[in-house]
């Protein structure tokens, strides 16, 4: 018992070293590339794909879901069905989001990532069937967060100053950008899950690593709220 | 893959209580990191007073310049003199910034050369005190002096000796959602002045002080 809690705190300790240090940089779009796109003017493809693939790769809470949801599909198949699910939540909002002007409260949506964490983790561990009896729709669920974490992805973009001129292209660059970021972190993730799942070790690890999943996702929860009242 | 494929492979589903166990352990363990390190850390806020032994209070928060300790006058003498060259100029202006709109200004100083500033807004705005040297290491080298890009700030107020020759200044952005407007006042010895909002860097022309 106290070997299988020390492991527990070894990867807790390494999974928050991942998220935290970075972190006052990390999640905003930093500084200068705010600078550099209040530059833009005009179509700009190139830089936005950059940024999108950016904050998609630095953004740990967007990665620690998507660890969440392709922690149990072994088939190709599920894994593209399962992310295109996701891609598609994200991208209505991300492009409403900006296009219809609507300014979500970061701290708020980013709370709301963060639980999605802790839900989809509690749902690897068959929490909701042992608790409800039954598994809600794990394609819905991963849609309908689809569209919060889209909406975080608008709420970045709106700190930007964006000039109305090539606005569209715009957007719908830094959305490639997203995607593009999203399938190189998820191959880095993939890589290790499928070697892990050769170890005789996975599936009897499987259910504290989704613990120390869902206490990062409390984590991030936590951290957001506690965000939105000292801060906002 | 359907949910009971799924399942066939794991291997045994988890009690109720190991569950309920695993989950409160997780939730403490996340709020035990959150209030004794991360909050502190991150927002500043240490209510148990963590943050402060552990020395990670405010790590991650904006680097309020650290009031370097005044030089000590030699005995005898109660106060620093330094002869400027006489490039003295004053520049008081007002701006406004809609909503999400940032801009900059930056001034050409010598290094050691100083100036006063204040900046006064009726909103909060986000900023960053920052500067390029004019022999820099790499294209994109700057220093950071001062920084909340956070919550923001309705004024703030000091004096600043420039650490190095190059441009030294504020980038401003308005994340609220109605325009800001700010009064910004500068008096010191710098070369020249120029403001970059939304394209190139215009030059400014500061004439000096009578």
């Amino acid at each position: 018992m106290p070997k299988r809690i020390a492991s527990f705190l070894m990867l807790l300790a390494v999974l928050i070293g991942l998220v935290f240090p970075q972190s006052a940089g990390a999640h905003n779009v930093s500084q200068q590339d705010a600078s550099y796109v209040n530059s833009i003017k005009g179509v700009a493809v190139a830089p936005f794909i950059y940024l999108g693939a950016k904050h998609m790769v630095t953004g740990y809470d967007h990665l620690a879901f998507l660890v969440g949801v392709i922690f149990f599909l072994y088939r190709l198949k599920d894994i593209i069905l399962y992310v295109s699910l996701f891609t598609l939540g994200h991208s209505v909002t991300l492009l409403a989001g900006v296009l219809g002007n609507i300014h979500a409260n970061s701290y708020l949506v980013d709370a709301i990532i963060g639980f999605s964490v802790v839900y989809k983790a509690f749902d690897n561990m068959d929490g909701f069937k042992r608790f409800l009896g039954f598994e809600p729709n794990t394609k819905i669920a991963v849609l309908v967060f689809g569209l919060f974490h889209g909406f975080g992805l608008a709420t970045k973009l709106q700190e930007l100053d964006l000039a109305k001129n090539g606005l569209v292209t715009n957007i719908v660059s830094f959305n490639i950008g997203v995607e593009i970021g999203q399938v190189l972190a998820l191959t880095a993730v993939l890589i290790a899950l499928s070697f892990w799942r050769t170890r005789s070790g996975f599936l009897r690890h499987a259910f504290a690593t989704n613990a120390v999943l869902m206490t990062v996702g409390f984590l991030l929860t936590g951290y957001q709220i506690a965000g939105y009242y000292l801060e906002s | 893959m359907t949910t009971s494929e799924q399942n066939e492979q794991k291997i045994e589903a988890p009690s109720k209580s190991a569950l309920a166990k695993a989950t409160g352990i997780a939730l403490l363990v996340a709020l035990l990191l959150l209030f004794t390190v991360i909050l502190p850390a991150e927002y500043g806020f240490d209510p148990l007073k963590t943050g402060a032994v552990l020395k990670v209070t405010g790590i991650s928060q904006t680097p309020e310049v650290k009031r370097g300790a005044a030089p000590t006058p030699a005995p005898g003498k109660t106060g620093v003199y330094r002869a400027e060259p006489a490039i003295y100029k004053v520049e008081s202006e007002d701006f406004t910034l809609t909503p999400g709109e940032g801009m900059e200004m930056k001034y050409h100083m010598q290094k050691g050369a100083e100036m006063v500033y204040g900046w006064k807004a009726d909103g909060k705005l986000t900023y960053e005190f920052h500067g390029e040297p004019d022999q820099k290491p790499n294209k994109d080298y700057f220093e950071s002096y001062d920084l909340d890009d956070k919550a923001g700030k309705n004024a703030s107020y000091g004096s600043f000796t420039a650490p190095t020759t190059g441009i030294h200044g504020w980038f401003w952005q308005n994340k609220s959602k109605k325009d800001v407007q700010f009064h910004l006042t500068v008096a010191g010895f710098f070369d020249s002045a120029k403001m970059i909002a939304g394209g190139s860097p215009e030059e400014m022309t500061i004439e000096d002080a009578k």
